[in-house]
């Protein structure tokens, strides 16, 4: 019974080992900047994001943070940080890299997660020195899909007007209601207005994440495989997307068929 | 017999049906048709199943751990006690290493290695209790398993497992998972929890409350050689009732040894009025047993053990010894007062000055002509075998083959006599590594 507990120690050391050294050499790629392949870069706005600019968002109400030469407006994700808005408050309007590599710490340094990184890309408004490239509180898009009229949605696409939204940070949070629920799983914006009624675990499950981030819920409950593709037929668009309203419209009737991922396919002709 | 054997695999069964029964309850939670839908969501199915069952196990041999004399009857005796201790405390360690592996390597697939890297160090508090539970767990099996300590620094690292346990726990009954979508599940974990908390409480915290001690006191000490000491006691107030062949778990109250438990063959029989063991100890002991004082307290937790002559369906019997295996033997042989019994006794050891019990054997057969004894020296004939036996004139298929002494000799001779033919229903071994 020695041999098996050495073995088994072994192979689990054995694992952790090359575990980190592949996440670690994973991490030295990530960290040289890459080209930002965003969508929101699809949107300029004019606005020259200068470190003027920038110092007049400071505050929990317009947070600004200078990351790695990009700007990134993190308002709406104060209240979510798992390390408290406290520690973000501070750095508002300044250069943050190091504090966001380091998490703040001068003794162990602590790198954010991949995940965060991810999150991160999601409130980019630009690059300093150049055009806002993404949607900010005062200029943002103010389409918004006017789900409580579905009657009123002519039926032929062709006479839908081509109107588009922005599928930013700011726009999601104002579908917060049972009425108009929009929420994010893994940096990508569903609308499960019309599923909520159904939901196994009771509406009131998912009427907390709408116009928030529901990822780490959806996926840290166990959720079927059903319940995934359930989800994908409610897809809208990825965060900083720029879709159709006409599709938002789609997805907001109740009458889609579920269980179906057509709406994913449309949102791709969307882009073209 | 068969039955006796059957018993001794009851406990076997039992342990291992309630470690896998959390599965049933997990299985009730979701689909198993979804559990096993994707590669990973296949990986974090084994990763959950692994936890569940290593946690059980690990509650469970906690149990097994207590000496309990109710244990014996679903073992066969108490040292194959601590041989299924040792079995499923090494399974239950396993599944809990492979259970973060399972959980690390979704994280690896569905995100990235870093990620997965980042889940092993993570700092949520749930994951943290595991991440301790684990790495505590290590330590202390690298030490009491692959560091040699003397018996008593050994006993003590192995008891923090306790806190091993009180760790994982608390991960268990924390974590974000089944456990907290299904009460059902919750409050069997519970249950396992409470179980393995039973044991340590009994054994660490308050022992005396629970277990009964005999006391006796030291009468005699008689160095026979360098390692080996017979001690000779009297009850301090009744004695109390064991068969010859059966162990006890004893404990002096002298600086001298400490005042941990060591296991020990009694070599008296049950008609005598003084209770003698055999002590042989290496390493930090050697030679302290000799100086215990007359007068000594001693305490006596038992007896255990079920290895006995008795419980072997023929009279003609071969006892095959090797070194310190004769102590049950000693007593048996004192205790054979039934004329039907034909015994031959073979004392294996290297050369005839390690048979320090020889004297006292002689002088038992020369009292029973039904016993005889011979010794095997290995350095003049080799280890004995069933060959040997056999070349000796002995008849191997019409007697009860009684075997006790180091586990690879009790092995290899096991294997020799059932590839000639030997049935295993003649073939009793005493099982006996309480380490």
């Amino acid at each position: 019974m020695k041999k098996l507990t050495l073995i088994s120690l072994f192979i689990f050391w054995a694992f952790v080992t090359s575990l980190f050294t592949a996440g670690f050499a994973l991490q030295e790629k990530t960290n040289n900047p890459t080209p930002q392949n965003n969508p929101a870069q699809l949107i300029a706005q004019g606005a020259i994001l200068t470190k003027e600019e920038l110092a007049k968002h400071a505050s929990a109400s317009s947070c600004w943070l200078l990351i790695d030469k990009k700007i990134y407006d993190v308002t709406s994700y104060l209240n979510q940080h798992p390390g408290d808005a406290d520690t973000i408050l501070p750095t508002c309007g300044t250069d943050a890299t190091r504090a966001y590599s380091t998490k703040g710490r001068t003794t162990s340094p602590s790198p954010h997660s991949q995940n965060a990184h991810e999150l991160l890309k999601a409130y980019y408004i630009g690059d300093l020195g150049q055009e806002a490239i993404a949607v900010t509180p005062t200029a943002s898009p103010t389409t918004k899909p006017q789900s409580n009229t579905p009657a009123t949605q002519p039926t032929a696409p062709s006479t839908q007007p081509n109107t588009s939204v922005a599928l930013s940070i700011q726009e999601i949070a104002k579908h917060n209601t049972a009425q108009d629920c929009w929420m994010i799983v893994n940096n990508n914006v569903y609308n499960v207005t019309s599923y909520i009624p159904r939901h196994p675990g009771g509406a009131s499950k998912i009427l907390t994440y709408c116009g928030k981030d529901g990822g780490a819920v959806f996926e840290g409950l166990p959720h079927s495989t059903n319940a995934h593709q359930l989800l994908a037929s409610f897809f809208v668009g990825a965060v900083g997307q720029v879709v159709n309203t006409q599709t938002v419209q789609q997805t907001t009737s109740p009458t889609v068929p579920v269980g179906t991922s057509n709406n994913r396919g449309d949102d791709d002709e969307d882009d073209d | 017999m068969l039955v006796q054997k059957m018993k001794g695999l009851s406990g076997w069964f039992i342990v291992g049906a309630l470690s896998v029964s959390p599965l049933f309850i997990w299985a009730t939670i979701q689909p198993l048709s979804e559990r096993f839908a994707t590669f990973t969501t296949t990986l974090t199915s084994i990763g959950q199943m692994l936890g569940l069952v290593g946690m059980a196990m690990f509650a469970l041999n906690l149990i097994l751990s207590t000496r309990h004399p109710i244990l014996e009857r679903f073992f066969n005796g108490m040292n194959r006690v601590y041989l299924a201790h040792h079995t499923f405390g090494a399974i239950a360690f396993s599944l809990l290493l492979f259970h973060p592996i399972f959980l690390a390597l979704k994280f690896a697939f569905v995100a990235s290695p870093r990620d997965a890297a980042l889940f092993l160090l993570s700092t949520n508090p749930p994951i943290l209790w595991g991440i301790f539970a684990l790495l505590s767990m290590m330590l202390f099996l690298v030490l009491t398993f692959f560091v040699s300590f003397a018996y008593d620094k050994w006993r003590i690292t192995h008891k923090f497992l306790a806190a091993s346990f009180i760790l994982a726990s608390i991960h268990t009954l924390i974590i974000y998972s089944d456990t907290q979508v299904s009460s059902l599940l919750y409050w069997y974990m519970v249950f396992f929890v409470v179980l393995g908390l039973i044991p340590i409480i009994y054994r660490t915290v308050a022992p005396k409350l629970f277990v009964s001690y005999i006391e006796y006191i030291v009468d005699e000490v008689r160095p026979m050689d360098e390692h080996t000491v017979e001690i000779f006691m009297k009850p301090v107030f009744k004695p109390f009732t064991y068969k010859a062949g059966q162990f006890i778990f004893i404990s002096f109250k002298t600086e001298i040894v400490g005042d941990e438990f060591h296991p020990f063959s009694i070599v008296s029989s049950p008609d005598e009025s003084r209770l003698a063991i055999a002590v042989k100890t290496l390493g930090d002991h050697t030679g302290k047993f000799k100086l215990i004082a007359k007068n000594t307290v001693a305490k006596i937790e038992g007896p255990f053990g079920v290895f006995s002559n008795e419980r072997a369906p023929g009279k003609n019997q071969l006892w095959i010894a090797g070194g310190i295996g004769i102590t049950p033997f000693i007593g048996m042989a004192k205790a054979i007062i039934d004329p039907a019994y034909r015994i031959k006794i073979y004392y294996c050891v290297t050369n005839k000055t390690e048979a320090v019990f020889l004297e006292e054997l002689i002088a038992v057969a020369q009292k029973n002509p039904n016993i005889t004894i011979a010794t095997f020296c290995s350095n003049e004939r080799g280890y004995i075998s069933a060959d040997a036996l056999q070349a000796m004139g002995e008849d191997i298929f019409a007697n009860e083959i009684l075997i006790c002494g180091p586990v690879p000799l009790m092995h290899s001779l096991k294997k020799q006599l059932t590839a000639k033919g030997v049935s295993r229903a003649h073939i009793h071994t005493e099982e006996f590594a309480l380490r």
